[in-house]
């Protein structure tokens, strides 16, 4: 466990002076005024800011879900939510955009269910006097209701190559089930040392996030109980695997997420005996390996001022699942010795078993 | 409705939950081989370390990796069960090894036992009332002794030195009565060894005896009748000044129902007769009483041979410079001189270089010397001295019986020699009485004589060589093939179709090479076996 913490603190401790240099190199971000919420909304609302007058005001429809509602007292005729819309987007650029709680997307325009189309004729409208405060829409409940099955099959895919990049350091330990790993090591857990990256690929109307990741781990373990004759008992391991990651969020700061891997375990073991020069075996095995987990990661909030998501953050996660991996045969074969001219055949020493269920601990990064 | 998103965290604490099982296991320890055996294909190695066994198959289809069975707590030593086809060829070898146990002496569920092993199983365990530490296996290995040996003295506060367990191998383990728990009544003396007699019929029944030999008394046992008591038979006074007889020697005359006694102590040959109990009205007491002879040697008694047919059943006795011929039924001793002492005897069927007939003959020696007697048993109460001859030979260390008097049926009555140290063997023809001289660079002790191939098998330890010696009278010709390997031990199985030989080396995970018996230079069809004590 002091190794464990160790590579955890050192994980964390590179990832920030990674992610630290990364930030400086970024413009600053506007800063963004925080938006108040109306007690009388609900259900849960956000609020777009009031512009100042003369500026034409304008609401930002939020992210599915919470919805913008101003207590705006009168809509002019003739001026449709989605014309003062876009007549915002080209105003004095200052309207800021609404923080979306618990998402490292900004914000973007999705069209609400429900809303009425933008006609081209009413956009190309000149806006009518100021200083004014309009209600750009109030979305109707049917369009806001999550449980709403046919609003759900609508929302598309929100976005594409436009999320941010996560750095995982972790440390993967995979139970072995049977007593064969017990000649590597005391106990039945291998542990594993890995980097990975990340990256937002794509982001659904329902809140969840998937990530297609490339990492690698690396494992090594000797001297265990098991076959006491052998003066050595080395398993070594290195790891080379692609996931994706589904992440949704429970809070702000809490996300679930799971998780499948699939890639390359290159094992290496060797064993000798302390009595002969010609009792040294070694195996080398390549095969497929292949995890699914989920789990539970916490980080720390978007700074303030920055794109949501866009801001370094550092993390903590955990994960639980099960490996699943060909059995590795442990069949001893060594180079012929010097003088040899019998065949030899070496014994069979069973198989490893490499399936298991695994618990992942790990410190993150996102820049 | 429980959701996805819901269930993730409950899934991970499923995966938290299982991956918590687990944890440290026992260290095992490095591997202490305390017995390498040969049953029919397989090789057998006893780890008293880890209280297991492993099993070698070297049978049609060599494999490396090996069996392991597990052991009853601390095994202390392992013996090949024997095989009943020593008295009856057409009997069926039981093909098991025998393996005594300690158990955990801080453990009333884990006493000591004996295990019997087959190839692909522990086959039976006998559990045992006291932690003996050696045990006696009668000839035809139906019946087995546990015993403590003379320089024991075991973990224990208290413990009875004349305490034995006694195994019908035949039968399962049954509590109370097999194995049969008897303390052996002596004089004060622990016992010294237990002997086993062939069947013999007493009183109208096939029975086997036990005997057990103290320094001046004997102990008699029906194997047939474990619940009947002992026979205690005292040979000599427990005075302290009374004349020692301490027993060595023992031979069954089953014809007449007669056991010989001998002690290195003692002159006097102590004969027991075995006669029916006119009426048995018990049955908890023996059908049988024995009654006992003493004949007078006049000399230091060094071997005893029994000879003839019923009729004319003789005691042959070696006794220095002298031979003596003792009818059995008159108990009239013959005394003959020989030309050489001889501490030793073999009686053999056979030919000489005189007389072309088969009769009983006897070849005397003492090992040490340089000289062998021979004697032909025809008439030798008349003609005493002059049926000796004595043949000059290098001085030499042992006598290996081979050919027919090891128990082979088409071969010559041959004995090895071994002399001392680097200077080879002789292989002496009885028959011809020839010597031929064996050179070698190594020393032959612990040659390993082969009834099945007729031949004499050498490895000796630390030399990468092994040989043998085919014992054809026409052509002594040593043939030897040289290993990757030092040798450790050597382990023959040549009684079945697939005759092969076992040569171990030296290796904390289990060398051995594989070799053909009949094909022993060929180094295509050999074979080396790594990694066995690994285990499965």
């Amino acid at each position: 466990m002091k190794k464990l913490a160790i590579a955890s603190w050192f994980s964390v401790a590179t990832s920030v002076a990674h992610c630290a240099s990364a930030q400086t190199a970024k413009p600053a971000a506007p800063e963004s005024p925080k938006a108040e919420v109306p007690k009388a909304a609900a259900p849960k609302a956000q609020v777009a800011p009031t512009p100042p007058p003369p500026a034409p005001v304008v609401e930002t429809p939020a992210p599915p879900g919470p919805q913008a509602e101003t207590p705006t007292p009168s809509t002019p005729s003739g001026t449709t939510p989605e014309s003062a819309a876009l007549v915002g987007s080209e105003g004095s650029g200052g309207t800021p955009d609404a923080p979306s709680p618990a998402s490292d997307f900004p914000p973007v325009l999705n069209p609400v269910d429900g809303a009425p189309e933008a006609r081209p004729s009413e956009v190309s409208r000149p806006t009518v006097s100021a200083p004014r405060v309009i209600a750009i829409h109030e979305a109707t409940p049917a369009a806001v209701t999550p449980n709403d099955g046919s609003s759900r099959k609508s929302r598309p895919l929100s976005t594409v190559f436009n999320g941010s990049l996560r750095t995982y350091f972790d440390v993967n330990g995979v139970w072995n089930l049977d007593d064969s790993y017990q000649l590597f090591d005391n106990s039945d857990v291998n542990w594993r040392f890995g980097v990975s990256a990340g990256y937002d690929l794509l982001k659904f109307g329902t809140g969840w996030v998937l990530s297609p990741e490339l990492g690698w781990s690396h494992e090594g373990a000797t001297g265990g109980p098991n076959s006491p004759q052998l003066s050595q008992k080395e398993i070594t391991g290195d790891h080379f695997f692609s996931a994706i990651r589904g992440r949704y969020s429970l809070v702000s700061w809490l996300e679930s997420f799971g998780r499948l891997q699939g890639g390359l375990a290159w094992t290496r073991v060797d064993l000798a005996a302390s009595t002969a020069q010609a009792d040294n075996f070694s195996i080398d095995d390549k095969a497929p390996e292949f995890q699914l987990g989920a789990g539970l990661q916490a980080r720390t909030p978007d700074s303030d001022g920055a794109p949501p998501g866009e801001s370094l953050s550092l993390g903590m996660m955990v994960e639980g699942g099960y490996q699943l991996a060909p059995a590795l045969a442990l069949k001893l074969e060594r180079d012929p010795s010097a003088g040899q001219r019998f065949t030899v055949l070496t014994s069979d020493l069973g198989e490893l078993s490499r399936s298991g269920p695994f618990i992942r601990f790990g410190a993150f990064a996102r820049f | 409705m429980v959701s996805f998103k819901n269930l993730v965290p409950v899934t991970f604490l499923l995966a938290v939950g299982v991956a918590g099982c687990g944890g440290d296991r026992s260290k095992e320890q490095p591997a202490n081989i305390i017995a390498s055996l040969a049953l029919s294909d397989h090789a057998v190695f006893i780890d008293q370390a880890n209280d297991r066994a492993f099993l070698l198959d070297v049978g049609a289809s060599p494999n490396p990796s090996s069996k392991v069975l597990g052991l009853p707590k601390r095994p202390l030593l392992a013996q090949r069960r024997l095989s009943p086809t020593v008295l009856d060829p057409n009997a069926t070898d039981p093909d098991e090894v025998l393996v005594l146990s300690a158990g955990d002496v801080d453990s009333s569920e884990i006493g000591p036992s004996i295990a019997v092993l087959k190839k692909d199983q522990v086959a039976r365990t006998y559990p045992l009332p006291a932690p003996f530490d050696s045990i006696v296996q009668s000839p035809d290995g139906r019946y087995v002794v546990a015993k403590f040996g003379q320089d024991n003295s075991p973990n224990r506060l208290l413990f009875n030195r004349n305490e034995t367990a006694i195994i019908d191998l035949t039968q399962p383990p049954e509590e109370g009565k097999n194995p049969v728990d008897r303390t052996i009544r002596g004089f004060g003396d622990p016992p010294k060894r237990i002997l086993f007699s062939p069947p013999m019929t007493i009183n109208g029944e096939a029975r086997q005896l036990a005997l057990v030999l103290f320094k001046q008394v004997v102990a008699i046992l029906d194997l047939n009748h474990l619940d009947r008591p002992e026979f205690t038979i005292e040979l000599g006074a427990n005075a302290p000044d009374a004349p020692a007889i301490d027993l060595e020697q023992v031979l069954f005359d089953t014809n007449e129902n007669k056991i010989y006694l001998r002690g290195t102590a003692s002159t006097d040959i102590y004969v027991v007769q075995l006669a029916a109990r006119d009426a048995v009205v018990d049955a908890s007491k023996n059908d049988f009483v024995p009654s006992l002879n003493q004949l007078g040697g006049g000399a230091q008694l060094k071997d005893m041979a029994l000879y003839g047919a019923e009729a004319d059943r003789r005691l042959l006795v070696a006794a220095g410079g002298n031979a003596l011929v003792i009818d059995a039924d008159s108990n009239r001793v013959t005394t003959v001189p020989l030309p050489a002492a001889a501490t030793n005897m073999l009686v053999f069927r056979g030919r000489s270089p005189q007389v072309d007939t088969v009769d009983t003959r006897a070849l005397l020696y003492s090992e040490g010397s340089s000289d062998v007697v021979f004697l032909d048993l025809g008439q030798i109460e008349d003609r005493k001295a002059r049926n000796a001859e004595r043949l000059k030979v290098s001085p030499y260390e042992k006598v290996i019986p081979l050919g027919k008097a090891l128990g082979g049926t088409d071969t010559d009555n041959l004995v090895m020699l071994l002399h001392s140290g680097t200077l080879g063997a002789s292989i002496l023809n009885l028959d011809l009485r020839t010597v031929s001289r064996i050179s070698t660079q190594v020393d032959l002790e612990g040659g390993l004589p082969d009834p099945f191939l007729n031949r004499v098998w050498v490895a000796p330890r630390s030399q990468d060589k092994l040989g043998f010696v085919e014992l054809d009278p026409n052509k002594i010709q040593p043939t030897e093939v040289r290993l990757d390997y030092p040798v450790s031990d050597l382990l023959l199985f040549t009684q079945g179709t697939q005759k092969r030989v076992l040569v171990t080396h030296p290796s904390s995970i289990g060398r051995a090479t594989l070799l053909e018996a009949n094909a022993l230079r060929d180094v295509k069809q050999a074979i080396v076996l790594e990694g066995y004590l690994l285990g499965e």
